[in-house]
């Protein structure tokens, strides 16, 4: 009986499936079971202490459509992902492009522009806070030295988000390089060489060689990174709750916050998840469709 | 996928029989390690307390929480959670007390105090409670009563005057009533406050003042700021936070003859002319930069550390930040409106959470009996300076004497509580009241602001 066991797993295409079973059972535990269970209660009228619970049919999504802090919270979310996707990847592939090579120079400083990214938001948001204090921060103080005066960054209304996603892009584009450098290296050689043989300038290798070559890891960054920012939450979490006036409160913080403080309302929380996963899955499907699939056609 | 074709090529190769049998072993072995350590990640340790095998009466109903015909049960050797948000340093004189109580007391008890920001408990305990991993005690604010009672989150603590020693007549009436809700005590005190003016004597000489007049009046408050304000510095003379601080506007509205709530509790009174001027003062001190703009209180609390702010309202807790950090500081009572003088007056008292069973809460009430005796009260009244709630302390001569705490039992005489019996009153403060100081500090237009304001009041008191 054992013996017919391991022969039915002894095979080479269903051992792959013993290593991937204990990744399948953490998704199904933490992705699949939380994401059923949010959109049962998301119609539901539940809050967190089960002190009352109904179903609710449509009321909360309804409510969501309808609540003025949600489509804020929606807006800041999108403006986040426009600006911070873009210019992640942007700066993540100058910087790949600069660091590619194998000379030291090129390793040393990989590894400090990856350094943020091993760093935990939560460290990096605390010292960007004290960094960036209108009042005892020292990048305040060294502008004020050189004239620029009454800056607030995080508390200011209009500057906020921009100096969230500067953060942010700050914490992540090394992740985007180190995968773009992968790429790049992968890269023939004999492309750049052919080119330079027929007068192709630098800018033009990297335009018609580097950039194409890459463009599915130019996807996938794409894609998580997108995802990613759609799910912004620990960086404002840390920084400004939100604030100031709302300008930076995303949809998770939104979620979270009407989740786990006053009014504990769990049904409206799940319904509002519901409704991001529905825009996340409307915005990354034809990405990944137009990405992936095209290339396997 | 490219992974799982490199280890399919790699398996179909060349690999003998006893290879493949070893690495097929080696798999299923690790997919059992590394299931049981996801189920063992799933399964973390709650935050309940823990009981010797000597003790007895194991009984864990206690939905009630009063006291029937059973055998009363014993605290001995029983070790119970404690969370509060003590994250001053007044929490390292609570974690004195605590660990004192440990050491001494006679039944063997044991608590284990866990301190976090209080945002951080709120949104802790709710699943924690629902999860039954919620600790066995924790300390929480008058506001939140009414929402931890309605929820059923916390047990009713009526019959700890006749389970305990501790004496009721020694309680001053106002601090237990604040902790009642339908008729039953939801907690017991442990300590109250109001909010006082704290001012910076250095920043009041720099700028011509005699350090030992502070303001008493919110407009001899703008003219100090004036004075005290050196943008060359970056001194500031007043600090008013937009969030995350004691609601000191509260206490300008209703100096200024200024209403918020109804007497019922069930409509906004926002909207009316005192609050519009007050909101107009507020916005004037921060145009004319005499306050930073759009601060947090841990921001302002820096720059007090830092000798770069003449006066903020805060609570008592601000005492050993101060003395700590070498500042030389005055505290004054509040400063008078135009009508009166008025300060929230809060209590913060001790709950035992739903789900605890009678020997954790006969070990609470053994805490909570020795932190109300006139020894640990006066303790604390003394080393951080808050005002004392036990008629006991409060006759102490050596409490009476003190300066600080003389100027802390102002509570007594212009501390009004605020929102009592609603659920939404923590919300009013930081859903519509803060907002709407934020907005205005921002530079948006008093009267909007103050209409929208108190729409949301309404639409909050609307769900009670």
């Amino acid at each position: 009986m054992l013996k017919r066991i391991g022969a039915y797993w002894n095979k080479p295409s269903k051992a792959a499936y013993l290593f991937l079973f204990p990744s399948l059972i953490t998704l199904f535990l933490f992705a699949v079971i939380p994401l059923c269970g949010a959109i049962i209660i998301g119609f539901m009228d539940l809050d967190i202490y089960f002190s009352k619970s109904g179903f609710a049919g449509f009321n909360n999504f309804i409510k969501a459509l309808t609540d003025e802090r949600f489509w804020n919270a929606l807006k800041n979310t999108a403006v986040f992902a426009l600006i911070e996707v873009p210019l992640q990847i942007l700066i993540g592939l100058l910087v790949a492009n600069a660091v590619a090579t194998t000379s030291f120079f090129s390793k040393f400083s990989r590894t400090i522009f990856f350094l943020p990214v091993v760093c935990s938001m939560a460290a990096v948001g605390i010292m960007w806070s004290i960094l960036f204090d209108g009042t005892i921060g020292f990048i305040p103080y060294v502008l004020k030295q050189i004239g620029i005066e009454g800056l607030a960054f995080f508390r200011d209304p209009k500057m906020a988000m921009g100096t969230v996603i500067s953060m942010t892009v700050w914490k992540n584009f090394g992740y985007t390089m180190s995968i773009l450098v992968v790429g790049i290296q992968s890269i023939s050689t004999s492309y750049y060489e052919a080119a330079k043989i027929d007068g192709a300038s630098k800018l033009n290798r990297f335009f018609y060689i580097t950039i194409p070559c890459l463009a599915p890891n130019l996807g996938f960054c794409l894609i998580t990174n997108l995802i990613g920012s759609l799910q912004v939450f620990d960086q404002v979490y840390v920084t400004t709750q939100g604030g100031p006036q709302y300008k930076t409160e995303t949809l998770v913080q939104y979620i979270y916050k009407t989740g786990f403080s006053h009014p504990f309302e769990l049904g409206y929380a799940s319904s509002m998840s519901v409704l991001l996963l529905i825009f996340i899955l409307l915005l990354s499907f034809p990405l990944y469709k137009k990405v992936f699939m095209q290339k396997e056609m | 996928m490219l992974f799982v074709q490199r280890f399919e090529t790699c398996i179909a190769g060349r690999m003998e029989v006893v290879m493949k049998k070893t690495k097929t072993i080696m798999a299923i072995l690790l997919s059992v390690i590394m299931i049981a350590g996801v189920l063992t990640g799933c399964n973390s340790k709650a935050p309940v307390s823990t009981k010797d095998n000597n003790s007895d009466n194991q009984t864990t109903d206690s939905s009630s929480g009063k006291g029937d015909q059973k055998e009363e049960p014993s605290a001995k050797g029983v070790t119970i959670q404690f969370w509060n948000a003590f994250t001053g340093s007044d929490g390292d004189v609570l974690r004195e007390i605590v660990n004192r109580f440990n050491n001494e007391n006679e039944d063997g008890i044991k608590i284990e105090m866990d301190i976090m920001p209080g945002a951080t408990l709120a949104e802790k305990l709710a699943p924690a409670i629902t999860t039954g991993t919620a600790p066995a005690m924790i300390l929480a604010g008058n506001m939140d009563v009414v929402q931890y009672s309605k929820t059923g989150s916390i047990l009713p603590m009526s019959d700890f005057f006749d389970v305990t020693k501790a004496d009721k007549s020694d309680f001053v009436a106002a601090s237990l009533e604040s902790l009642q809700y339908d008729g039953e005590q939801m907690m017991i005190p442990m300590q109250w406050f109001t909010q006082y003016l704290y001012y910076n004597k250095d920043l009041f000489e720099a700028a011509g003042l005699n350090s030992e007049i502070p303001p008493v009046t919110w407009e001899e408050v703008r003219e100090f700021a004036k004075k005290i304000t050196n943008p060359d510095k970056n001194v500031f003379g007043v600090g008013l936070p937009v969030g995350g601080a004691v609601p000191w506007f509260g206490s300008l509205f209703l100096s200024n003859g200024g209403e918020i709530l109804d007497v019922a509790n069930k409509k906004s009174l926002l909207d009316n002319e005192a609050n519009f001027k007050s909101l107009q003062f507020v916005q004037e001190i921060v145009n004319s930069g005499y306050s930073p703009k759009g601060s947090t209180g841990a921001d302002l609390d820096n720059l007090m550390m830092a000798d770069q702010l003449g006066m903020v309202v805060n609570g008592p807790w601000m005492v050993n930040g101060l003395k700590e950090n070498e500042i030389n500081f005055g505290v004054a009572p509040l400063p008078a409106g135009t009508k009166s003088t008025v300060g929230i007056a809060e209590v913060t008292g001790f709950a035992i959470t739903k789900g605890t069973s009678e020997e954790e809460k006969a070990a609470a009430y053994k805490f909570i009996e020795f932190w109300n005796t006139t020894d640990t009260c006066k303790e604390w009244s003394i080393r951080n300076g808050f005002p004392p709630y036990l008629k006991s302390v409060a006759e102490d001569s050596e409490v009476q004497a003190d300066p600080i705490v003389s100027v802390f039992s102002a509570v007594k005489d212009y501390g009004q509580s605020f929102g009592t019996g609603l659920a939404s009153a923590a919300t009013i403060n930081n859903d519509a009241l803060f907002p709407m100081i934020e907005n205005v500090i921002a530079g948006n237009d008093c009267q909007d602001e103050l209409t929208k304001a108190s729409a949301k009041i309404d639409e909050l008191l609307a769900t009670e």
